[in-house]
């Protein structure tokens, strides 16, 4: 049996690596439970490819805080009968949970791994070094805790109609003073890093002597997006040297949205946002090579698109039935 | 407030190459992990706003030369040097043995290691002494009334805020400082201890070998026509995606094309 800890965001929705996990387990073993300690996420919200799901509520201000889940954890545990490994995703609060059970029931821990393969009765547990220049196989026994690194887990979708049963336990967690999780606090747009946001604007020649910037500021502001560059754009002062985005500045890799305004779009440019799931450009020059790489493409001065785009974003209207909504609807 | 900063050697990372002719690895450049330093350099810093004694633990491998020069300036009182076999459960049942009769308010290090990724020294060595614990923090304060206050990064664009009470022991990203770098050579300001240790050889069963991408073997496309096979393996499938043959750009800015844009938008912030 293999035991997946379930990854949620806040306590309240399930991320995508979960999949990912669960696959990973369903090699490993065909019998899987998925653990999901939670702080108030729905049964009917969760569909996971597993045998059997135990869920563990915890309040808002506990979850964020990882002695409650290594006491939530360890109380699951004494109700197994049988060991089996404990796989977790990597991250912070993963980290102290895995190394917190290891220290209680004397287990070893193994920290973002790559991958993991079973050897007869042994785990094989492939992981990075040195940042990617090296990789090491170690052999762990099947009561290891093991934490896999969520950028090598694929992100599959689940179509899986497995009955899954379904046991809620109910824990008194006593009250750690030491450590007391406070609040979440979301970064500004002027505070958040462009390799870190889900969403960056890109200003380009386009937007040099224009009296419409502040609309620019606004749009970042609603959408919550740092505000990045072309090469042009910061050697004609729009913006500092460290927010260019580009061959010969920064990879934007994590962002998901990436809107261009007044970028032509240059070779060296587009390698910056190669890995960005989605392009919105805006741009007069229907000739310009941005719009090869984007999603939606506006062709018109950016002026004239900002604040009605704004004004659309901020109202909500026509955001209201976003699955039905298709590109003949739209009229484009 | 008494403080120990705990500095790990490893290799540093840039230097370091992997030899496929010899099957190992070459160019190993001794260094003290990055965010090991980070957290020193914030003790530095919080030194000036409030009183704080400072010792340092060096967790350094055998055969290794000291550097201890680079150490200089950094206002610190004792510095204790210890071999470790990287192994970290031994590294913190050590050190929790040695800090038995010391009273440190707050122990700092860096999250995770350059050269092997591990993290899991300062956890263990907390669960050992029995204190609070909390890991990759990215910004750290202290307050009037002796507790800190930390906040994480746990999700993108988003931090959690904690209050700390201390002693705790705390692990940091190198959000928290930026370092300064310190020119000229000084001699070390500060006592050096040597901690003797018997090490013993490491349990772990493993082998170092060339870097190896994990190869998924997904489904083969269905398309006839091997262009739109291709696209379909690079993520852009034609059968799920019904919009795909319309056109992209317009020229007329109208209505439903900027309320379409806004809503495409608040799909993929979404997503």
């Amino acid at each position: 049996m293999v035991i997946c800890y379930i990854p949620l965001k806040e306590g309240l929705a399930v991320k995508h690596s979960a999949h990912g996990l669960l696959a990973k387990a369903r090699k490993l073993s065909s019998q899987v439970t998925a653990l999901v300690v939670h702080c108030g996420i729905q049964e009917e919200d969760i569909r996971l490819d597993c045998d059997e799901m135990v869920m563990i509520r915890l309040s808002e201000r506990e979850w964020p805080v990882s002695s409650c889940h290594i006491q939530a954890i360890s109380s699951f545990q004494r109700e197994l009968s049988k060991e089996g490994p404990f796989l977790f995703t990597s991250s912070p609060l993963t980290n102290e949970i895995t190394v917190g059970l290891a220290a209680r029931s004397g287990s070893t821990i193994i920290n973002q791994a790559m991958d993991i393969t079973m050897d007869n009765d042994r785990l094989i547990v492939k992981r990075e070094l040195y940042g990617g220049k090296a990789c090491t196989y170690e052999y762990a026994s099947c009561s290891n805790y093991i934490s896999i690194d969520p950028a090598f887990l694929n992100y599959y979708k689940t179509s899986s109609k497995r009955p899954v049963s379904i046991r809620h336990l109910d824990l008194n967690v006593p009250k750690n003073d030491s450590i007391q999780f406070i609040k979440n606090k979301q970064l500004s747009w002027k505070e958040i890093g462009l390799t870190e946001a889900s969403c960056v604007i890109g200003i380009g020649r386009g937007v040099y002597q224009t009296p419409a910037l502040d609309q620019i500021e606004i749009l970042a502001e609603v959408l919550n997006a740092p505000i990045g560059g072309s090469k042009v754009a910061d050697e004609l002062q729009l913006i500092p040297r460290e927010r260019r985005i580009g061959s010969s500045g920064i990879t934007i890799a994590e962002a998901d949205i990436y809107i261009a305004i007044g970028i032509s779009g240059s070779s060296q440019h587009l390698e910056g946002i190669k890995n960005v799931k989605h392009v919105l450009a805006i741009n007069n020059d229907a000739a310009a090579p941005i719009f090869k790489r984007c999603d939606i493409g506006i062709i018109s001065r950016y002026e004239n698109v900002l604040p009605q785009l704004i004004a659309a974003l901020k109202n909500g209207d026509g955001v209201k039935n976003i699955e039905d909504i298709g590109y003949t609807a739209a009229g484009v | 407030m008494r403080i120990l900063v705990i500095l790990r050697q490893v290799y540093e990372q840039k230097s370091i190459q992997w030899s496929y002719e010899d099957r190992k690895l070459i160019y190993q450049r001794n260094s003290y992990n990055k965010s090991d330093l980070h957290a020193l350099q914030w003790t530095r810093e919080y030194k000036l706003k409030a009183d704080a004694l400072v010792d340092v633990l060096i967790l350094k491998k055998e055969e290794e030369a000291s550097e201890e020069n680079k150490l200089a300036n950094f206002g610190i009182q004792r510095c204790f040097r210890i071999p470790s076999n990287g192994s970290e459960k031994e590294d913190a049942a050590f050190i929790s043995d040695l800090l038995k009769n010391e009273s440190y308010s707050l122990i700092l290090s860096g999250y995770e290691t350059e050269d092997e990724h591990s993290c899991a020294l300062l956890p263990l060595l907390s669960y050992e002494l029995g204190i609070g614990v909390l890991t990759a923090v990215y910004q750290l304060e202290g307050k009037p009334n002796g507790q800190l206050t930390a906040l994480r990064k746990e999700e993108r664009g988003s931090l959690q805020e904690f209050t700390i009470q201390l002693p705790a022991a705390v692990s940091v990203t190198s959000h928290i400082s930026k370092l300064r770098y310190h020119r000229g050579r000084s001699a070390p300001d500060f006592t050096m201890i040597e901690v003797k240790r018997q090490l013993s050889k490491p349990e772990a069963v493993r082998r170092i070998e060339a870097p190896e991408p994990n190869i998924w073997y997904a489904d083969t496309p269905s398309e006839e026509i091997p262009q739109l096979r291709l696209l379909n393996i690079m993520g852009f499938a034609s059968q799920s995606n019904n919009s795909n043959n319309l056109q992209k750009q317009t020229d007329h800015l109208s209505k439903a094309h900027l309320y379409f844009t806004a809503e495409r938008l608040v799909k993929w912030l979404k997503e």
